[in-house]
């Protein structure tokens, strides 16, 4: 049997490092121009 | 009010209403997004920052209480040239890293118990980073990396710091 290329080895996560540097961007994160914000009025 | 602070080795100058969080100030103010909100009620520990060597929630801290202080953010945490320090390179090579919501909380408690105490035992890791949830449940790798970096460290180890 051939070797496997990706079965049973280690790989680093591909967005880690930025992730590590608090670079990595989250929906929170971004702000936009002309940006609306919205939420929800419950009824009581 | 008008805040005056040391934020990440740089003098910081700035108008702030006082009863802005100190989160709010970093995220909404200077736009450094690195610092996350997750509960704002001080439970989960995303807004760790380190002010005057002490791991704190900012979301807990008024803006106005870091006057003529020092704080440490994420941004303020790295290598040379921009690349990780050897706490950031074995999050990353221990998989610590999953979502990454709270990475930088993390890697900040790391850091300040790394400052006071080099060699740390597992238990005291654990301690450390009790204020520190990840939801995704990755505490054995985050453990682990601290562990082998303060292990890096204590050998003598350059920690990656410009």
């Amino acid at each position: 049997m051939a070797e496997l290329r990706y079965v049973g080895k280690p790989a680093t996560r591909v967005d880690a490092l930025e992730k590590v540097l608090g670079q990595a961007r989250y929906i929170a994160d971004y702000r936009l121009p002309g940006m609306i914000y919205a939420r929800a009025l419950r009824s009581t | 009010m008008k805040i005056d602070f040391t934020l990440n080795g740089s003098e910081i100058s700035a108008e702030a209403p006082a009863d802005m969080t100190l989160l709010a100030f970093l995220r909404d103010i200077l736009a450094l997004t690195g610092t996350k909100e997750g509960c704002a009620v001080g439970e989960c520990g995303a807004c760790s920052v380190i002010l005057d060597g002490r791991l704190v929630n900012s979301c807990l801290v008024l803006v106005g209480q870091v006057n003529g202080r020092d704080v440490i953010t994420i941004e303020g945490i790295h290598g040379p040239n921009g690349k990780p320090n050897d706490l950031q390179q074995a999050f990353i090579d221990y998989g610590a890293v999953q979502c990454g919501y709270c990475i930088p909380g993390m890697i900040l408690a790391g850091e300040a118990l790394l400052a006071t105490k080099p060699n740390p035992t597992r238990h005291e890791i654990r301690t450390a980073i009790a204020g520190n949830l990840c939801r995704c449940t990755g505490y054995q790798q985050i453990v682990d990396a601290i562990q082998a970096t303060a292990a890096h460290r204590f050998q003598g180890g350059d920690n990656g710091r410009a």
